[in-house]
């Protein structure tokens, strides 16, 4: 698989993680959680894209999902999700390809590193304190890294049979 | 090291990485309680003519509540309270600086109405000893 085929996986990839935000947007908000708390389900695609694909691949999907944000969410929810997803993205490369990190300890740091961009962002955009969410924050960023790295364990066997990842590193 | 997002090099859970998540619950558990103990919340204070009439903890109110203020010259005022802030959301004043002033969230902040001399401000609870000190001394 040469330079194309990347590019066609990497468009795939950036496909997916948008379907997902969207899906994550029909569900219900969650009580007791800051407005617009999300399940990072999106970071799944990032999180493989990381790992297996590189991270020029994976900060362009952080990218288009901010790009995304922005274009249906407006101005603050495409900075708070470019912040975050970028900070998330760089992080969870760091975890996968320099450190024997278990996937559940990348989703977590995934997940921690990205809502504290956005908390960071959110308190320079708005003056209101944001302190009062940390808990509630670090609590749910346990509970959606490990989901996140779960979800990508179990796909990850199907994604090796498709021998997509394969074609792209051997290249 | 480099290595590669495949099912046989990559494990779900490492026993090591245990401690961490026992960290990140303990750190939210003692934030959370550090966060209790604090002072909760502001103090929206409403002042007309220099006079403090309605004075209200935001941390317990339910909801949004709104109350009508009557200020000097027949100006009325409506102020809503809710555990964000406070606000004036209308007055019958000509000018409604007030009401442009929008949400109060941080304690010092504060919505003048000029003509009906109403002050609606915030205060934290620490201020409100401090303020008493001042009466007393």
């Amino acid at each position: 698989m040469g330079k194309s085929g990347r590019i066609a996986l990497s468009g795939m990839l950036a496909a997916l993680a948008l379907a997902l935000s969207f899906l994550e947007g029909l569900l219900p908000p969650l009580p007791g959680m800051p407005p617009g708390a999300k399940m990072g389900l999106s970071n799944i695609a990032v999180m493989y894209a990381a790992g297996s694909i590189g991270l020029p691949c994976a900060l362009g999907l952080a990218l288009v999902k901010g790009i995304f944000a922005l274009l249906t969410r407006g101005f603050t929810a495409g900075l708070m999700s470019l912040s975050g997803g970028l900070v998330s993205t760089l992080c969870m490369w760091l975890l996968l390809k320099k450190s024997p990190a278990s996937l559940s300890l990348t989703g977590v740091c995934g997940a921690l590193t990205h809502n504290f961009a956005q908390l960071v962002v959110a308190y320079w955009i708005t003056v209101t304190s944001v302190t009062l969410y940390v808990p509630f924050l670090l609590i749910f960023s346990l509970l959606t890294g490990i989901l996140t790295g779960s979800v990508l364990k179990l796909t990850l066997p199907l994604l090796e049979k498709l021998n997509i990842a394969n074609a792209v590193q051997k290249r | 090291m480099v290595k590669r997002l495949n099912t046989k090099e990559v494990r779900l859970f490492s026993r090591q990485e245990w401690p961490f998540f026992v960290i990140i619950v303990l750190v939210a558990a003692g934030i959370f309680a550090l966060q209790s103990q604090a002072p909760k919340g502001i103090m929206a204070v409403v002042e007309v003519e220099g006079q403090t009439t309605v004075r209200r903890d935001l941390a317990q109110v339910e909801g949004a509540e709104s109350l009508p203020i009557a200020g000097a010259d027949g100006i009325a005022l409506t102020v809503e309270f809710s555990r964000e802030g406070a606000r004036v959301l209308s007055s019958t004043c000509p000018d409604k600086t007030c009401q442009r002033t929008g949400l109060l969230s941080r304690a010092g902040e504060s919505a003048v109405c000029l003509p009906g001399r109403v002050v609606l401000r915030l205060e934290g609870k620490e201020d409100r000893s401090l303020e008493a000190d001042a009466v007393t001394g």
